[in-house]
Formats: structure tokens, C-alpha cells, sequence
């Protein structure tokens, strides 16, 4: 029950505790270079991927704040200490080729960084950025389709945690709690549908109002240029 | 331009198999408002839903009649069209938003009527420092806030309110009846389902009453024609039973934020003994509902300690969250237990109003059925400290005196309780009243 929970909890700090705010406010365009240069980092730093993994957090630290680098830190090693052990106790048993700690612990770093790196890039998308862009595009009928995912993925996982919350009171296993988390989404699709027709089924047509701010900008060049200056010195052999 | 703003001559309407109304005609004018009344299951949320065309995406929806709004008929209308003209408040007004954030639900209205969107307008409903929030994490009485202010600024002509005041303050209830009257003054009109009409009685509003899904009465306002049920209850309060127990639940200095938010509760203490009923009042957002999840255990003080000497259960705002069975028998013998005999479940049913829909799914249960059948569960299962979120939200008189009932049962039988809410019709049965304000707790 709790590991559950804790996991729900985990997801929903890392994709859904903020609004409109932090690193969703930077151009989409910055947004994309810096993932893409962070995604390229990797190959110079094969061997020391726990600098581009820094570098993300830093980033996410300064762009979110700790509780969002500690849920995603957290939810990202999940897969990292699961590939590192297993790597190293299948190595250690002899069903595969013996690796020391250290490759062990870099086994942990490379596979977090990627989780990190998908998370980070979930959590910088701007749902009214999408949208927008959608519109810009002449996708209006389907603009409203990242606002409407990114109001009910978290409402799901809201209820979801209030229900095992109450589960634990209960005594329950997590299991039994699927029913009502259930019962409540299903409930709460219908009605959102039925209450919400009109606006569905209406195109947008103006689009809706976002901001960019300077700070979390600059923070995400930055990135950018810390990323292409490793990436520049490896090409050029000088790393 | 017609005078008419909204006809309807409704012969059959509702759910196949299930409710339906039945003969309701109804004509309001610009400028007019319409109150609809009865109780709880009369159908008043029903036909609002056929008047809008939005009954038909129900399963199980269907309609047989005429409606026109602004002369349009909404079952074959473009919603686009439509949409422009009507503002629309669900019962339950979480159903109701679409956007993850306050600015984002706003403006999406005036999005879609191709309208530039301004945020400071958020300011008047009390909602200005709240712009970049998630509307996941506001309360009802906030969310509902939102869903007045993005129907009302993105300038609809007729209102369709669904108990539009149940999770609002007092103040913010004041504030919006002056909103409405000036919509009204402008050439507005409004259909409001209220199971308090009184409420809007400045307004002269038309009245339509219904009763099992048919008008018992319709015409101008006629404070005779409403069903009305004084409260019957009355703790004796001069005995102060619970003062002889001894104290069951114990927060001391407590202190909570949500991460990366300033602190909602400060300094905070808070006692019960069992037997005792306390309720927790004060304006939306304040942080009511939080406090119950600390003092479940749900989250953890950020200071301060709650020490608990028995077992504590939460009934949330959506009591559907709460349940493990599937049906309410099921419900309820779950909490019994093994060795729970059917007589004991049988006799909890009775007490708390359950019997005759032990075999009715969960789902297909109303809002004051879920919330009795709850505290039904509860009691089997010999929680010791119940903690109630708005129990009361959305249930006409009859209904709370039903839920009023099963807390004051359960608090005779030793149960302690706690109430977060702002329902005046509650206040008599509070042993002690506390009033949230600016993160702490004054009792008296």
C-alpha cells in the first residue's frame, strides 16, 4: 500500500505540483534545444554520466525547486538502482560477465540520467504552450487536448492517492483500493464530458495568455550552453 | 430580438429504465430569474440537463419534448453557438473545470468565444492570488469560485446553476447574489437549482417546484408554495456527556505547508473526548480539509505532534473515494468483519437510513446515500474518531436531517467527531465550534 502510494505520489510531484510556472514559462523552442543537447551530452560523457545528471538536477533545482528534484531524483533511480543491482548480483552469481561496484554504480547513473531526462521533459512541457501552438497551426478543434490531459492525468492521481490514503486508515490492501479510484475516474469522465459539451466541442480560436520570464530563461541557455560547450570540446578532442 | 430566453415543454425526459420528468413546461424572460426546488431526487438536476441538450449524452439520456434557449434548439444547435450565449454550473463544480490552472480555466472560455482573455478579472472573485495554482488542489468552495468567474466574465446572457452557492461562504454567497442581480439588471437571465430558494428571493424570481419528477408548482416566487423542513434536532447539550471521556485525539502546535507553498496552518491545537462533536468552519481555501488530513494521519505535521488514542477514519468531500465493496452490503460487511452477523449489518442499515438500498451499487448511489452509507461503514468497523469532510454538501433539508442523524448516533455511542464545513444547518449540533482564520484555529 504505501509503496504504491509513495510511487503515485512521486509521479505526481514530478510531472503535476506546479502550474504554469518555473521552467514552463521559457520559449518552447529553448525548452527543445536544451533536451535535445541533453540527450547528445550523453555520448562525450558515457563514462561520467553523473555530470550531465547534475547538471539536469541543477537545473530543475533552480528552475522548480528541492521537493521536484527529490521526487524526480527519487522516481528516476527507481529503474537505475534496479539495472545497477541486477547487473552486479547476476555478474556476482555468474549467470553474466563479472562488473566491479564502480561499473555498477555507473550502470545506476546512466539509466537514472535517461529516466531523469524524460521526466525533466515532461515536466518543462507548458500544456497552454501546446495549445497555442496548436491553434498557431490551424489545429484548433484539438487544441484544448493538452489542457483537458494535463487537468485530468493529475485529478486521476489525486484521487487515486486519496483513495489508498483512506485504504491505509483502513487497513487495507492496495488492491482493494483500484475499485473506488476506479469508480471515481469513470464517474469523473462522464461528467466532465457531460458538463464540460459545449466547451469541448467548441474550437479555440484566440490564443491563451503565457508568459516567458527572464529568469528561468537565462537558467535554461545556460543549460544550453554548458551542454554544447562539452559536446563542442569532445568533437574537437580536447575531452 | 424575442423576449423569450428560455421555453420548454418537456413531456418525458431522464434516464431509460431509471428517473425521468415528466409534463414540465417552463417560459422565462431576459431580464427574469427561475429558482427550481424540491427535494432531493425530484429531478431538479435532471431537467436542468435536458433544458441544456446534455441529458442525451448519458448513457442512458433520453428526451421527448421542445426546448428553445435564445430561440436555439440546444439538441441540434453547433456548440459553439450555443456556448456564447449560456453559462453553466454544475452541482458538482470539480465536473465542471478544464483547465490545470486558475488562469488557464478562466481564459479558456473566452478562448473558445475567440475573445482576448484578461486574468485580473480573477481579482473580484477572490481568486487574483491564485492565477498560476492548480485547480486540482483548490477546494470546492474555490473551484466553484472559478467556474462563477469564467461564466460570468466571458459574458453569457442566460445563467444554468446547479446549487451554485453549496461550497461557498457566506460572504462569497452574498457577493455572487449582487452578481446576478446586476446580470439580471442588464437584460440577463438565469435558471437556478437551489434546495434553498429563499436565498435568491430579492431577486423575484419565477418559482417551479417539483416533486417526483413532475411541477407541483410554477409561477411567480411563493414562499408558501416551497417545501419547507425545520431541522428537528437538538443535541442536549446541557449534559456535556463527553466531558466525563477522556481526550482521544491531541494536536499540539501544529504546523503544515505543502511543498514549495507557504504555511496553511500555523501553530494550530486542537483536542476531542469522545462523544463530542466539534466543527471546523471558515472561508474557502482556508485550509479545513487539510487539517482533517493531518489529523487522520493522512499527511504529517511539518512541527508539532497529533497524538491518537484510538482509531481515526476520514470521510472525504467525495465520500465514492472512501468505499472498498461494491455495493453498500457489500460496503458494509467488509467493515464488520468475518464474524459480523447479518442482523448487526441489518440493524447499523436501519439506524442509519441504509436498509431498504443494501443491494444498490455504489455508483449508482446518490451524494447523501454515499455519505450515510459511510458513516454506516465507519461505525461497523468501530473507528473511534470520525472526521467529515462538508457531509452535507449539495443535500436538501430532508437529506441532512437524515445525515445529521447518523452523526449524532454515532457521536452517542461514543464516536468523536469532526466537521469540517460551512453549512449553517450543522452549527446545532457542534459541541464546540472552531473558526479557521489565517492558518489557526479559534475555538469557542
Amino acid at each position: 500500500m504505501q509503496i504504491i502510494g509513495i510511487l503515485v505520489g512521486l509521479i505526481y510531484r514530478t510531472l503535476f505540483m506546479t502550474g504554469e510556472t518555473g521552467l514552463r514559462n521559457v520559449p518552447s523552442i529553448l525548452k527543445i534545444i536544451l533536451i535535445v543537447l541533453s540527450a547528445l551530452i550523453y555520448i562525450p560523457l558515457y563514462r561520467e554520466p553523473y555530470i550531465p545528471l547534475l547538471i539536469i538536477l541543477v537545473i530543475g533545482l533552480l528552475g522548480y525547486n528541492r521537493w521536484w528534484a527529490a521526487a524526480s531524483l527519487s522516481l528516476s533511480s527507481i529503474p537505475g538502482v534496479w539495472y545497477g543491482l541486477t547487473a552486479y548480483l547476476f555478474g556476482l552469481a555468474g549467470f553474466s560477465n563479472y562488473i566491479a561496484p564502480l561499473e555498477a554504480l555507473m550502470i545506476y547513473f546512466r539509466t537514472t540520467y535517461i529516466s531523469l531526462l524524460v521526466l525533466f521533459a515532461g515536466s518543462i512541457i507548458s500544456p497552454v504552450r501546446l495549445a497555442n501552438l496548436m491553434i498557431k497551426v490551424g489545429l484548433r478543434d484539438k487544441a484544448i487536448t493538452p489542457i483537458v490531459l494535463w487537468r485530468t492525468m493529475p485529478a486521476g492521481l489525486h484521487d487515486m492517492m486519496e483513495a489508498l490514503a483512506i485504504g491505509s486508515l483502513k487497513g487495507e490492501k492496495a488492491w482493494k483500493r483500484l475499485g473506488p479510484a476506479t469508480a471515481s475516474m469513470l464517474e469523473y469522465s462522464q461528467f466532465v464530458w457531460e458538463n464540460n459539451y459545449y466547451r469541448l466541442e467548441s474550437p479555440m480560436k484566440s490564443q491563451l495568455p503565457c508568459k516567458t520570464e527572464k529568469k528561468y530563461t537565462v537558467l535554461v541557455i545556460t543549460g544550453i550552453v554548458v551542454n554544447a560547450i562539452i559536446i563542442v570540446l569532445y568533437f574537437v578532442k580536447i575531452i | 430580438m424575442s423576449r423569450t430566453a428560455v421555453k420548454a415543454t418537456i413531456s418525458e425526459a431522464g434516464y431509460k429504465d431509471e428517473f425521468s420528468v415528466k409534463d414540465v413546461f417552463l417560459e422565462l424572460n431576459y431580464g427574469e430569474a427561475l429558482i427550481i426546488t424540491g427535494r432531493s431526487g425530484s429531478g431538479k438536476s435532471t431537467l436542468l440537463k435536458s433544458l441544456l441538450g446534455i441529458i442525451k449524452l448519458s448513457r442512458k439520456g433520453f428526451f421527448r419534448g421542445r426546448v428553445r434557449i435564445a430561440s436555439l434548439d440546444p439538441y441540434t444547435v453547433k456548440p459553439e453557438e450555443l456556448f456564447g450565449i449560456i453559462g453553466y454550473i454544475p452541482q458538482d463544480p470539480w465536473y465542471g473545470v478544464l483547465g490545470h490552472t486558475v488562469e488557464t480555466e478562466y481564459c479558456l472560455s473566452f478562448s473558445v468565444l475567440g475573445l482576448q482573455c484578461n486574468p485580473k478579472g480573477l481579482e473580484q472573485y477572490g481568486l487574483g492570488g491564485l492565477r498560476n495554482h492548480i485547480t486540482y488542489g483548490l477546494s470546492a468552495g474555490q473551484v466553484q469560485r472559478l467556474l462563477w468567474a469564467s461564466n460570468i466574465d466571458k459574458g453569457g446572457k442566460i445563467f444554468f446553476m446547479d446549487e451554485p452557492g453549496v461550497y461557498i461562504d457566506e460572504e462569497g454567497k452574498k457577493k455572487f447574489l449582487k452578481l446576478i442581480e446586476k446580470h439580471l439588471d442588464i437584460g440577463g437571465a438565469a435558471i437556478i437549482v437551489d434546495h434553498d430558494p429563499l436565498l435568491w428571493s430579492n431577486l423575484e424570481p419565477k418559482l417551479l417546484v417539483l416533486e417526483n419528477g413532475r411541477t407541483k408548482y410554477f409561477g411567480s416566487f411563493n414562499e408558501e408554495e416551497i417545501p419547507h423542513l425545520e431541522i428537528p434536532i437538538e443535541r442536549s447539550k446541557k449534559t456535556r456527556h463527553y466531558e466525563r471521556s477522556e481526550e482521544i485525539l491531541v494536536a499540539e502546535n501544529i504546523w503544515f505547508r505543502y511543498p514549495g507553498q507557504k504555511y496553511i496552518i500555523r501553530n494550530t491545537s486542537l483536542s476531542i473526548r469522545s462523544g463530542e462533536i466539534i466543527g471546523i468552519t471558515g472561508p474557502n481555501g482556508i485550509g479545513k480539509s487539510t487539517l482533517l488530513k493531518l489529523l487522520a494521519g493522512v499527511y504529517r505535521p511539518s512541527k508539532g505532534h497529533i497524538i491518537r488514542g484510538g482509531k481515526t477514519i476520514l470521510i472525504p468531500e467525495n465520500p465514492l473515494l472512501f468505499f472498498s465493496g461494491a455495493t453498500i452490503k457489500e460496503e458494509l460487511q467488509i467493515s464488520c468483519g468475518e464474524n459480523c452477523s447479518e442482523d448487526k449489518i441489518k440493524d447499523v442499515a436501519e439506524e442509519f437510513g441504509i436498509k431498504h438500498i443494501l443491494d444498490k451499487p455504489l455508483a449508482e448511489t446518490s451524494s447523501g446515500e454515499r455519505r450515510r452509507a459511510a458513516l454506516a461503514s465507519a461505525f461497523l468497523a468501530g473507528y473511534d474518531v470520525f472526521l467529515l469532510d462538508e457531509p452535507s454538501g449539495g443535500l436538501d433539508n430532508y437529506i441532512v436531517t437524515n445525515v445529521i442523524e447518523s452523526i449524532v448516533s454515532a457521536a452517542e455511542r461514543g464516536r468523536a467527531v469532526i466537521i469540517a464545513s460551512h453549512d449553517k444547518r450543522l452549527e446545532k449540533i457542534y459541541d464546540k465550534t472552531c473558526r479557521f482564520t489565517e492558518g489557526r484555529l479559534e475555538c469557542r
